[in-house]
């Protein structure tokens, strides 16, 4: 069993939920007080040279980019996974070269997740195999060596999300697995308008951290074999306790809440969860203060009434649960309605129609002070030639009443076979860039060429070894708004997105800036200027690099 | 050909019925009706996607697996539509350079003006692409006063598995089309035979006519929802992409495309074909039990209707055909009193336990005049690895006794006509002389 939660870590989440509703508005008001959202594929010049390696694949393949500063030395790093084997690129100021600090795999993985799970401020690697042991490699001040955790042997993982579900300081897993295409169809596949509390995918695990090893934990509620294509594990019950998200194909999403315990409850979500859920991003993206839930699925607008009925049927007949299936609803956003409970409002935020989806983002790509949305898209084919939205990544910003969907091929992003998906600021110059992990293609990176010069602030709050705290509440207070952050692991869909914080601030000048550790620990850092990245510590505020400004920007 | 037939019918038989219908006619309003406004595929200028030249293309015609669409258990789809040519060969003997060059531009003008299948991209939703097939029968190099070492004539051919030489078909080649776009189809025909005077924007200043002529013109239909629209039997799933049912092609019933390329010899690079049009009983097929029954003969015993679905739409890449269940046939023969198609099938494989034919056509029948026949069309190194397979499906091939109809599939099938082709390498496939 997991241990139980202490007092003092109650106490501190009661009070973060109190300061959240007293707040002003989090959102940065929806006006376009930031740049023009566009991005410039540079991948070629930066070196990051890698291609997805689907080889007559099954499933989705195992195209996935994840992100960490590996050698801490301020610039985020990049693992490439989907190609004849994983690679490591060092960003080295902005530019990307392959590492040799990763042992060399001559084969395939399905997966991967970066975590410290010794706690010593160096992001480790676990490398989730197809069938087999997993990969654990201990990063020795930025250069991995094999370890020994104990986590076993997997079947079909498609991550694992780190949190310390228990609270005693020591970063614990939820590893989420699938079914394998190669060997059996989704239950939920022949049973298209239902949703299966008996499925036939493989388990999901929860492995305690017990100092030295993870240890897997039989009893805490952990059940259903599904097809888990993305989780996250992070407080969405405003209680201080990580939950965890899991978006499953052909079933419903399923909510774990950490009942402080050591065991999780089980919330089948139903209603519009049931279908192909396909990833799983957490962010206010209601503007209520609290975190949603924004989860990519399938969504074609294929009709008769706009195509002959011969084409209709051949559109139909290729892809025939993609379009009149009971699961083909669209993306959901799940609205946090504070207890645990979701309300999808995808529809009224304007982001239910995405084609294919696969993994998210929503982040500041403007710096207004709001996130937009980004997400991957599977190139199905082009249903209207004249406006062949749908084989593009599909992008929102955020406006006052919800989002405006952009045309992506007009903001620099190309038609892509879209998988993972991250988003990153890989040249430090103040602005959230984009790594998209192509199926059966080269990845790409696209630079953010945001022309403003609105300020923003990144930021990442640490324990007191120097990594990441993850479940510190980062809230970032201007004259005019506040923007609240909770660290987590940033887990998605064969991704794993940067551990750095970003907010725009839209014109607010200097802020204020309070962190909440998950020990109770606070401090509150007074006029911090704009257009910075800190490292926010217990023992205070460090400027990691500084911004270009004005028309330096871009 | 005219277009009066497709007046009056249903828009879901509509397609089909021109592919079938053939023709100029047919083509313009298949076009029309297939490629509307919004459903067209950017073209670069055609209706169709755009190709390439041929030196980007595979070395040997038959390796279509990389441009098929695959499904999400990774198994290749064939397309929709099929059109599959007897041709006479009416050139010279031998075939002289300038007809060589001719056939060899007809084919790589087509190359050209529409794209190899799905063009490789390996997750294609539809094949709007064209992949194509030509090949020879010992017919044609007889008249060329040579043999080829891995054909057989058609008449030993359907000796050799115990059926009538009276159903060898008299062609001297096929050519396949095959696509997903019933009018592409349809447009390939047309422009190798002159009747239009390009496809897709791109103009055939060379043509097959006067090499070769169009003596049978089968046509055929497969995929999901198709069949049960195209065959009157009602028993047939809605969802099943062939007639008796169940799904086909796993990736461990199907040798890889290198396994059924010929190694040596003057034909190194291509491979020999089986066509065939065979009849199948489906009313008595349906009829001899329920689905466990349909189950069991068609996979083995073993399998479970409840496990791998009502068209075995359960099962992920493989058949879960195993060396148990041929172990196991006797057992079963004694047990059951039945014996699966599938199982047979499997005890002939090869020290790998891989399948010798690989199949490329099961489409049904949408030009026979009566239900239901089928187009058979597999590829093997040699035409000894069909007949090899063929035979493991009759039931005096097997020291048991087992009924007929309880002995897999092959007592509802009936052959109707039946060849056997060389393949040519892409570079080779141009009248080809020993």
């Amino acid at each position: 069993m997991i241990d139980r939660r202490t007092l003092a870590v109650t106490v501190v989440a009661l009070l973060t939920v109190t300061a959240g509703c007293t707040s002003i508005a989090e959102m940065g008001g929806g006006g376009d007080t930031g740049g023009e959202i566009g991005f410039e594929d540079v991948t070629g010049e930066v070196g990051l040279n890698y291609s997805d390696d689907v080889a007559g694949g099954a499933g989705n393949g195992n195209a996935g980019v994840y992100v960490a500063d590996v050698d801490n030395d301020g610039w985020d790093d990049v693992l490439a996974v989907g190609g004849e084997r994983p690679v490591l690129f060092e960003n080295t100021g902005g530019e990307f070269s392959r590492s040799g600090a990763l042992p060399e795999y001559d084969r395939q993985f399905k997966s991967a997740t970066f975590v410290d799970y010794d706690d010593d401020g160096w992001k480790d690697l676990l490398l989730l195999p197809r069938g087999g042991g997993v990969v654990a490699l201990h990063n020795d001040e930025g250069s991995f060596e094999p370890d020994d955790m104990g986590l076993g042997n997997v079947t079909h993982p498609l991550g694992a999300a780190p949190a310390d579900f228990d609270g005693d300081g020591r970063v614990d897993l939820f590893l989420y697995q699938s079914g394998d295409w190669l060997e059996k169809t989704p239950a939920g596949k022949s049973a298209l308008n239902e949703t299966l509390a008996s499925d036939n995918g493989y388990p999901n695990y929860l492995y305690r951290n017990v100092g030295g090893e993870f240890e897997r934990v039989e009893d805490a509620g952990i059940e259903g074999d599904r097809w888990s294509l993305a989780a996250t594990a992070t407080d969405l019950t405003d209680d201080g306790r990580p939950d965890i998200y899991v978006a499953n194909d052909f079933n419903t999403d399923v909510l774990y809440v950490n009942e402080g315990d050591g065991t999780f409850s089980q919330r089948r979500l139903e209603g519009p969860t049931a279908r192909n859920g396909m990833s799983v991003e957490v962010a206010d993206l209601s503007g209520d203060r609290r975190r949603d839930v924004f989860v990519t699925n399938i969504e074609l607008p294929i009709s008769r009434d706009n195509m002959s009925e011969e084409r209709y049927e051949l559109l139909e007949r290729m892809s025939t649960f993609a379009f009149h299936s009971g699961r083909t609803k669209g993306n959901t956003v799940m609205v946090n309605q504070g207890n645990g409970t979701f309300e999808d409002r995808a529809e009224s935020l304007g982001v239910q129609t995405g084609g294919w989806g696969w993994a998210a983002t929503a982040t500041d790509f403007d710096n207004d002070g709001d996130r937009d949305l980004m997400h991957a898209t599977q190139n199905v084919f082009r249903l209207n030639p004249d406006d062949p939205r749908y084989t593009f990544p599909m992008l929102w910003e955020r406006t006052d009443g919800g989002f405006e969907n952009l045309a992506a091929d007009e903001r620099g992003l190309p038609e892509t076979d879209g998988r993972g998906l991250v988003a990153l600021d890989f040249d430090n110059d103040g602005d959230q860039d984009v790594i998209s992990a192509a199926y059966g293609d080269r990845f790409a990176v696209y630079e953010n060429t945001v022309t403003s010069d609105t300020d923003r602030l990144q930021f990442r709050a640490v324990d007191e070894t120097g990594g990441t705290a993850l479940g510190a509440t980062v809230t970032v207070s201007g004259e005019d708004s506040t923007q609240r952050i909770v660290q987590y692991s940033e887990t998605d869909y064969l991704s794993q997105e940067s551990q750095v914080g970003h907010v725009g601030l839209a014109g607010e000048g200097n802020v204020t800036i309070t962190v909440t550790w998950p020990d109770g620990t606070e401090r509150t850092f007074d006029d911090v200027a704009p257009n910075q990245r800190v490292r926010l510590s217990p023992d205070g505020i460090e400027t990691v690099t500084t911004f270009p400004t004005g028309d330096q920007t871009g | 050909m005219s277009s009066d037939r497709l007046r009056g019918i249903s828009r879901r038989d509509f397609v089909r019925s021109a592919v079938a219908i053939g023709g100029t006619a047919a083509l313009a309003a298949c076009m029309d009706r297939e490629l509307d406004e919004g459903g067209e595929t950017d073209t670069g200028g055609g209706r169709f996607p755009s190709g390439t030249d041929t030196a980007s293309l595979p070395d040997g015609q038959h390796e279509w697996n990389e441009y098929l669409v695959h499904g999400a258990h990774g198994n290749t789809s064939l397309p929709q539509h099929q059109v599959i040519l007897g041709l006479s060969y009416v050139g010279s003997v031998p075939p002289t350079t300038a007809e060589r060059e001719q056939v060899e531009e007809a084919l790589s003008t087509l190359e050209a003006a529409v794209r190899w299948g799905t063009g490789g991209d390996p997750s294609a939703a539809i094949n709007d692409g064209l992949l194509t097939m030509l090949g020879y029968t010992s017919r044609y190099f007889d008249r060329l006063g040579s043999s080829v070492e891995q054909l057989a004539s058609p008449e030993s051919l359907l000796e050799s598995v115990g059926e009538d030489p009276e159903h060898a078909d008299e062609f001297d080649a096929v050519l396949f089309l095959t696509s997903d776009l019933g009018s592409l189809t349809i447009g390939a025909e047309e422009a190798l035979w002159g009747e239009i005077d390009g496809l897709n924007g791109v103009a055939f200043d060379a043509t097959l006519s006067g090499i070769f002529e169009r003596t049978t013109r089968r046509t055929g239909v497969v995929g999901q929802g198709l069949v049960a629209d195209e065959v009157e039997q009602d028993d047939v799933p809605d969802d099943a992409p062939l007639s008796m049912g169940f799904r086909s092609g796993f990736k461990d019933s199907q040798p890889s495309e290198a396994a059924v390329t010929i190694d040596t010899g003057p034909f190194a690079g291509g491979t020999t074909a089986a066509v065939g049009r065979l009849h199948i009983d489906l009313d008595r097929w349906y009829d001899s039990g329920d689905l466990e029954d349909r189950t069991e003969k068609m996979f083995c015993p073993a399998h479970d209707p409840e496990e791998i679905g009502e068209t075995a739409d359960k099962l992920g890449s493989e058949s879960s055909i195993t060396e148990t269940d041929v172990d196991r046939m006797t057992e079963d023969a004694d047990r059951h009193a039945r014996v699966g198609h599938s199982q047979k099938l499997a005890s002939i494989r090869d020290d790998s336990f891989d399948p010798l034919i690989l199949r490329r056509s099961e489409g049904v029948a949408t030009d026979a005049p009566e239900p239901v026949d089928f187009n058979f069309t597999s590829i093997q190194r040699d035409i000894e690895d069909f007949v090899t397979t063929r035979r493991a499906m009759e039931p005096e091939e097997y020291d048991f006794d087992v009924d007929d109809d309880e002995h897999g599939i092959v007592d509802y099938l009936e052959t109707k006509g039946r060849t056997a082709l060389v393949v040519p390498a892409r570079e080779d496939r141009a009248l080809p002389t020993l």
